[in-house]
């Protein structure tokens, strides 16, 4: 009931008639007036130190993000990065559907039992890691750029 | 046109001279707030930093619905807890693990050793209560959200805001008078 009277008190949301009782008690017990003392305290702390100085430097870290050179530098990347992707998408849709046969046309090979196998084997392959790499790339290089740009400086 | 309407137009169409102002005007606050959620100072940084180009780059989806301070401790708040989940660091890192008592400000040299003495006393003890009474101690504390507003923020009715202010000054005495032998006075100097 106290801490609740205090709280309000604190908050100044007392009414008349609570005020009036608040500051008679405050007069007639000096167990109640420590405790207020303490509880104004740490108001007045709270008050005092209620926003943190932001680390030097901050603001410019935050600018630099969104300024239009570090965004067209990144929208250029993403660019690069599409046509990466859709080039990778093109070569296995010619792949897989039969409309070339990068062996024949790339290696200039007659199309024998044994260099088709190999030639198979080998498209699989590349084929795989071209388009984890593409990915892989895709994903992590974004992240990283954005991470570069909003590493913090040292302080001094 | 009210001033926060010209900021939110602003930020839109991207000036940089409304930008850098609001990101000054806000910095502190926002800086605050995520260093007492996460009590780690990089962390801190970096929630601010989220904080600030999330805000600036959904501004065109804030429906106005709230004040664009609210809107934006929301945001806050939410990139703190999400990162604090992410490094699994939910229970409190003293202070004396932290930066904070070794790395100055760039405005703390000026001021009276006690008043940076006191400081780090509170931050230190903040660091101990709760992680609900913290963030509802700082938004409360910011002196410019009313009680309905920090409900918002935090997803608590107004009821549960005052109960948790309550608790929260309550609490940081005791762990204040603990700190200096239940004599606060010398703490407030």
């Amino acid at each position: 009931m106290d801490d609740q009277l205090i709280s309000k008190y604190l908050d100044d949301t007392l009414t008349a008639i609570e005020k009036k009782e608040f500051d008679a008690r405050m007069s007639s017990d000096p167990t109640f007036r420590k405790e207020v003392d303490a509880m104004q305290a740490v108001h007045r702390m709270l008050s005092q130190f209620s926003v943190q100085p932001a680390p030097h430097g901050l603001e410019s870290r935050i600018l630099a993000q969104i300024s239009p050179r570090v965004n067209r530098m990144i929208n250029g990347i993403r660019w690069i990065l599409g046509v990466w992707a859709l080039f990778t998408v093109v070569l296995l849709v010619l792949r897989f559907t039969g409309w070339v046969n990068f062996s024949d046309t790339l290696m200039g090979l007659d199309s024998d039992q044994l260099t088709g196998q190999i030639n198979q084997y080998q498209t699989w392959f590349s084929v795989a890691i071209s388009m984890s790499a593409t990915l892989f790339f895709l994903y992590f290089s974004q992240s990283w750029i954005k991470k570069l740009a909003r590493r913090p400086g040292k302080r001094t | 046109m009210s001033t926060e309407q010209q900021v939110i137009e602003g930020i839109i169409r991207r000036d940089e001279q409304i930008i850098r102002d609001f990101v000054r005007l806000h910095q502190n606050y926002v800086y605050t707030l995520c260093l007492r959620i996460l009590t780690n100072e990089m962390l801190a940084e970096e929630a601010t930093q989220d904080t600030f180009l999330q805000v600036i780059q959904s501004m065109d989806k804030f429906d106005g619905r709230s004040r664009l301070t609210t809107w934006m401790y929301t945001i806050a708040r939410n990139t703190s807890i999400n990162k604090l989940r992410k490094t699994n660091r939910s229970r409190v890192k003293s202070l004396d693990q932290t930066e904070l008592a070794q790395q100055p400000h760039e405005d703390n040299s000026e001021k009276p050793l006690l008043q940076k003495q006191q400081r780090e006393q509170l931050e230190r003890c903040m660091q101990k209560l709760p992680i609900e009474e913290r963030e509802t101690l700082t938004l409360f504390y910011f002196k410019e959200l009313s009680i309905r507003e920090i409900g918002e923020i935090t997803g608590d009715t107004e009821s549960n805001i005052k109960v948790k202010l309550h608790r929260g000054r309550k609490h940081l005495k005791t762990i204040l008078e603990a700190s200096v032998h239940g004599q606060i006075d010398l703490l407030y100097g």
